[in-house]
This record gives C-alpha cells, structure tokens and sequence, in this order.
C-alpha cells in the first residue's frame, strides 16, 4: 500500500513540478502578439509582410483596444513572419488573423505562390478571408479607418455583414479559392478593397494609435485621412493569375446562384410617369437561384435560373401616394425591365469570364461532376463550346 | 480466469458506437480522400463491411464459447499454441495503439498549441492511460456509459457547425473508379479491424442475450457516423481535403455562428480527444489482458500494465516528430502482420468454435 502511495506521488510530483516551472510551455498571453490581419506584398527580394497587433494589455484603466502596424520582409512568406517574433520577442500568434490583404503586386505572379503558405501551414486558420487591394497591402493596414481603431476590423466588417447572404461584395475565404483553384476549373475570385476618403470633423476622431511601429516604418505613413472601404469589385483568377475584374451588379447577380438573398439592391434604370428616364432602387427580398450543366443533342448548355421576389425600395422620381402606398410594388412592365436586366448583366459576366478564359460558373467542375465519362474528351473546349441559358423570374414581394 | 463475467452487452454496445468510430476521425479522412477522391465515403464503408463479417466472426466465437477465449483456446488448440497467439496478439494489440496514439499526440501539440510543445505536455495521457489500464476491462465498460454521451455531444456540436458549411454536390461522381475504391480501402486498413477486441471482451460478458442484434446495431451506428463524417469532410474540402489533417478540428471551423460566439467547435474537439483517450486504452488494456491470460499472475499487478504504457511512451518518443513516416512505415511492413490478427485469426477462432461445437454435439448424441 505505502509502495503504490509513493509511486502516486512521485507521478503527482513530476507532473505538479512541470506545470509549476514550464507551464506544460503554454505560452504567456503576455508575450503573446495577436495578430489580427497580415499584409502581403510582393519586393524585389522576395515578400513584405505587414501585420496588424492587437497586444492584449493586463490593464483596468482604459478599454481601448491599442493595434500596432508592423511589417517585416522575408525570402518567403513564413520567413517573413518569424521575423516579426524575432525582432519583437513576441510569439507572433497566427490563429486570430481572419484577413489576409494582397497587395497589388502580388498579382504579377501566379498568386498560389502566396496563398500555398497559408494552405500548407496550421499556424493560420484557412477560414479567414482573402481579398485583393487596389494599392500595396501595407497601405491599407495603415490606414485610420472612423469606424473602428483597428483598420482590419473596420474592413472586416463589411465581409462579414453579408457572408451568409447574396450581396455584391463576394466575401471569399483561404479555403473556398484554394478549392477553387485546385478543381478542374482552376480558377477562382476574391474582393477587390478601395479605400474611399472620408472627411471629418476633426482631425483625430479616431482613436486609433499606432503604439510601436517597428523596423523603420513612418509612424504616419498612409494615415492621414480617414477612409472607408468598398469591396463591391471583384478580381478574376485563372491559373492563379489575375486576368480581369467583375463589378457590382455581376458580383451580385453571380452570387445569386450561391446564396440566397434575404436583402440585396440594385440600381434599374426605368422610365417615369412622365416618360422621363429615372432610376429606381430594387431591393430583392427574397431569391432562388440554381445552376447547372445539361446535355442537349450532345452539346452542353449552362443553364441559370434565377426565382426572384423584389420590390422598390426608392425611386428618384416622385412617386404617387398610390404607388407609395402598394409598399414597393413593380408594374409588369418593371418587372420586365429588371428581368431583362439582370438577364443581360449575367450573359455580360458570363462572355467576360468566357474571354478571360476564367471559369467561375465552374463549368468544367459540373461537367466533372455530372458527365464524368465526357470530362477527359471536352474539359479543354468546354469554355469555347457551352452555350448558356439564363432564366429569371421576377415577381413583386408582397 | 473466474469471475470474469461483470460486462453488460449494453456496455459492450457503448464501447462499439465510440470507440470504433473516433480513431477514424482524424487522419483518415484525409487519407483516403487523396487516394478515392470523392470515393473516400465509399471506400470506408467498403472497410466497414469487411470488419461486419468479423464481427459477426467474434460475436458467432463469443456466442458459442462456454468459457472466457482463452481457456476455450487451450481446449481447441492445446496451450503451448494458445499461449504463443496471445502473446502475439498483447504484441498485436500494443502496435495498434500507436497510430491513434500518434495522431492524438499531433492533434493536440498542433492545433492546441501555438508553438511546438515538448512530449511532457502529453505526458499526463500516460498517467491516465496506466490508470485505466491497470483497472482492467470491467473498470473501463463502466466508465465508457459516461463516455458514450461525451462522444454523442461532441458529435453533435461537430455536426451541427460542419454539415451547414458542406458543398454535397462535391461528392459526385458516385462509385466513380472502383479501383481507387478500392486503393483507398486499403491505404486505411490500419484503423479498421476492430471487431476483433469483442472476441476477447466477449469473456467478460454477463449474459448473451441479443448479442447479435444490439452489436450489430451498435456497429451500424458506428460505421455511419463515420462515414458521414468522411462524406461531409469531403463536401467540405473537396479538393484540398488530402492537406486537411485533423477532421474534427478542421471541418467545424467555417460555420457562421463562430464569427459571433467564437471557437465554440474547439468545445466539441476537447471533448472528442477526451473520447480518444478512452479508444487509444482500449488495445493497451486488451494488450495487458492477452499478457495475464498467459502468465496468469495474481493480485493486483502494477508492474504490466505500467510497462505496456512505459514502451508505448518510449516508442512515441522516438516517432514524434515523424508521425506519417511513421504510418508509411507502419503500413509497408506490418499490413500483411495486420490482416493476419485482425481478419485471418478471428475467423479461424470462428470455424475451431463450429467445428468443436459439432464434436461436442456429436459426443452428446
């Protein structure tokens, strides 16, 4: 009895010593640097990556969030990260950062290049999301931002508001474009950020600050003016290459197909009472869209179709208390105009993406899926021979 | 070898549903989706309906045995033979600990851990493991009615982040190329087979009655919670499921409702590994169990089951740092090794039970 006591003990004791001197090496949220978003530019000599620090601070005095910006260059992306830990002394810790921001330059090369690291390693989530910038990264990591102190979580924001609803702005995550590029399509999109200026009151009204910028970088740079952000572009991806853009209206049709929408808007042109041109403002309420490959005579069609539920949210033209009072209602003839509309946006999304050679209606993946003894003899052509059928219905919401 | 019998068969379906199922959940999907693609689901069950017949092997063994297997062994083969198989099957069984062991190992230095922690952190599971193991079956049956509901939880949080985020339409082409099916049936070999620990818990069985039915339902709910899991893994990943280690931790992740409560999935994964321990013990306790049988020592022995726990620590040691060299190893030169104890001896235990069954018969008239 007293030998197994003592053998308990003995375990007990190298276990309590262990947690005592080396915590198990858990690591000190202290010395710890969250890092929240990471920039990525492409140098001559390889990568600069900017990081945005969120430093938890052990303090009851101020409920400030404080970030800090820091970059650092590398020979390659995971090169480029330590570096931040070596030169701060914090553990760069990665399973926070839920934006990745590729810098202009990026996309002069096949931009698998770059996003390959974050597939490859665990140390970032794959579920963060991806997105390309008009400028270098670094300048949108260094930007004030009125909405929130850390300009990531600002930019973030949008993203998130419409992740699970059809919207123009096509949220895309690590994962869902390296799955795009590694099917039979091999291609893919991601967000295009602009920065917009903004104008406010004061000059400091955002309480952003930059409390350590590190390794030379100029405390001010490219925080001058508040901005906002627009992501409503998208960047089109062919091999990894950026071969053109989509905009607003074709994101949101195109998205159409992948989520349902609960509150999505688009701009239709009509024509007044008066027979005036105007423009109206078409909310859609309510969407079901699907989208698939057939086979007809042995020639494949693409078919889209779209089930919509719209109304007028508002017009720029004075509207009767009659039309105001049928809550948004569309006249047939309206309705007919925003068929045909949307009808023209997708066949004009689908002709660009046709030129580009880019696949985003995953033609080929369908043709995978569906008519797998036909991939191997039509995948090369299938771009060149698919014809395509859009088909929308719209109908007033209420 | 006496009073044995202090298993229910409502325990031994409690082991079945997790324990068979979650050492499959981790790097297997991954696995067998680089191998059968969108086949991957196809080729687990083709696996799982390999083992269904040894399990109806050991559950016709267990049924038809008078006495605990191995005083049963001794009758049939003599104990010179039956010694030197259950010494080879406490070798067999302390092997295949070592995979969920090194995949436990990894998924919690890996994903757990920002930075890459020593062996000590792990070193508690060889405590805990030693404990259970020492305990023996009767201790580890009783336990496991509180891990099945841990196990049903975990799944269910799992499920619930992982299955809306799924893209089913990834999984065709169905049944596409039968031959990958097969290949990748065959790279997973090495965590199937365990229909034949019932043939050795079966001695510790109180009663008989519905053995069939509710083992076999048990098995059913096992193999269908695992191939679900495999076919929305693959739903999810599609074509980059081969670098998605970790299923569990991995596929709960994309879920929307996380970006407003935070990593609740972690909850589920926790919970899973807390499950896995209990499926890593089950060979280790087995392994001790095959050794006593052999030695029959008395009392409470400490020093086997310490020493079966001690080799297995040594042996993670050495392999931590090369966990899929260490499975190619394994599966290079200890498949054939494999096939034997897991397919080959449990029906050749069968057709001895049958054939001494009919002398008996025959012997009676």
């Amino acid at each position: 009895m007293f030998k197994r006591a003592k053998f308990y003990l003995i375990i007990f004791a190298i276990i309590f010593v262990n947690f005592l001197t080396l915590d198990f090496l858990l690591i000190d949220v202290e010395k710890t640097a969250l890092i929240v978003a990471l920039g990525v530019d492409k140098v001559d000599s390889g990568y600069e990556v900017t990081a945005q620090i969120a430093v938890p601070e052990a303090t009851n005095q101020s409920t400030k969030s404080n970030e800090s910006v820091i970059y650092a260059r590398g020979d390659t992306l995971y090169d480029a990260v330590s570096e931040i830990g070596n030169r701060t002394g914090w553990y760069p810790k990665l399973s926070f950062c839920n934006l990745i921001i590729l810098g202009d330059s990026v996309f002069e090369e096949n931009v698998m290049g770059v996003i390959d690291f974050f597939v490859r390693s665990y140390k970032v989530e794959d579920s963060a999301i991806i997105c390309a910038s008009e400028k270098s990264a670094k300048e949108v990591l260094m930007s004030i931002s009125p909405l929130d102190n850390i300009s990531s979580f600002a930019l973030s924001k949008i993203f998130v508001r419409d992740h699970n609803n059809a919207s123009a702005i096509l949220t895309t995550s690590i994962k869902e474009f390296s799955t795009q590029y590694y099917s039979p399509c091999k291609s893919g999109l991601m967000p295009k950020v602009k920065m917009i200026d903004t104008k406010d009151k004061g000059n400091n009204t955002s309480s952003a600050s930059s409390l350590t910028t590190s390794t030379g970088a100029n405390s001010n740079e490219g925080k001058n003016t508040p901005v906002v952000y627009d992501a409503e572009t998208s960047v089109l991806f062919c091999n990894g290459l950026k071969v053109g853009e989509i905009s607003g209206d074709e994101c949101l049709f195109f998205s159409l197909f992948d989520k349902n929408a609960k509150d999505a808007y688009f701009t239709l042109p009509v024509i007044d009472n008066d027979g005036n041109g105007g423009s109206a403002l078409i909310s859609i309420k309510k969407s079901r869209g699907k989208l698939s490959l057939k086979k007809r005579n042995g020639e494949f069609i693409l078919s889209g179709k779209l089930k919509l539920r719209i109304k007028i949210s508002d017009t720029d033209f004075p509207q009767s208390m009659k039309e105001i009072a049928t809550i948004g209602r569309l006249n047939e003839q309206m309705l007919e105009r925003a068929k045909d509309y949307i009808e023209k946006t997708l066949y004009q999304t689908f002709e660009k993406s046709k030129n580009l050679n880019c696949d985003i209606f995953e033609s080929k993946l369908k043709l995978y899926r569906k008519f797998n003894d036909d991939f191997s003899a039509h995948s090369e052509k299938l771009l060149d021979n698919l014809k395509v059928e859009f088909n929308v219905t719209c109908q007033n919401y209420i | 070898m006496t009073n044995l019998k202090k298993i229910s068969v409502r325990q031994l379906c409690f082991i079945i549903i997790p324990l068979f199922s979650v050492c499959k959940f981790y790097v297997l999907p991954a696995l067998v989706s680089g191998v059968s693609l969108e086949g991957g689901w196809t080729a687990v069950l083709l696996s799982f309906i390999f083992d269904f017949i040894i399990l109806l092997a050991s559950i016709f063994t267990i049924k038809n045995l008078e006495k605990p297997l191995y005083n049963s062994s001794v009758e049939i083969f003599g104990k010179t033979l039956t010694n030197i198989t259950f010494i080879l099957y406490a070798v067999y069984f302390f092997l295949k600990a070592f995979i969920p062991l090194v995949e436990q190992k990894n998924t919690i230095s890996l994903t757990f851990y920002e930075s890459q922690p020593t062996l000590l952190i792990f070193m508690p599971f060889f405590v805990v493991a030693f404990y259970i193991v020492k305990r023996g079956v009767t201790a580890f049956a009783r336990s496991v009615e509180i891990i099945i509901w841990l196990f049903l939880f975990s799944m269910l949080i799992i499920f619930a982040l992982s299955v809306p985020a799924g893209s089913y339409g990834a999984l065709l082409p169905l049944f596409n190329s039968p031959r990958k099916i097969l290949a990748g049936s065959y790279s997973i070999l090495l965590w199937f087979g365990d229909p034949v620990y019932l043939l050795f818990l079966g001695s510790y069985l109180k009663s008989k009655e519905k053995l069939y039915k509710k083992t076999i339902i048990s098995y059913a709910v096992a193999a269908i919670i695992t191939v679900f899991l495999v076919a929305v893994f693959y739903s999810i990943f599609s074509s980059v499921s081969e670098r998605q280690y970790y299923a569990p931790i991995k596929m709960s992740k994309y879920s929307i409702t996380l970006s407003n409560i935070g990593r609740l999935d972690y909850l589920g994964s926790v919970i899973l590994s807390l499950v896995s321990v209990y499926a890593i013990c089950m060979p280790l306790i087995l392994c001790y169990d095959s050794i006593n049988n052999v030695f029959s020592f008395k009392g409470d022995n400490v020093i086997i089951p310490f020493l079966v726990v001690f080799f297995e620590a040594v042996l993670i040691y050495f392999c931590q740092n090369e966990i899929f060299e260490s499975i190619k190893f394994v599966q290079r030169y200890f498949v054939p090794v494999f096939i034997v104890f897991a397919y080959v001896l449990p029906l050749v235990y069968a057709f001895a039970t049958l054939i001494h069954k009919r002398k008996k018969e025959k012997l009676n008239v």
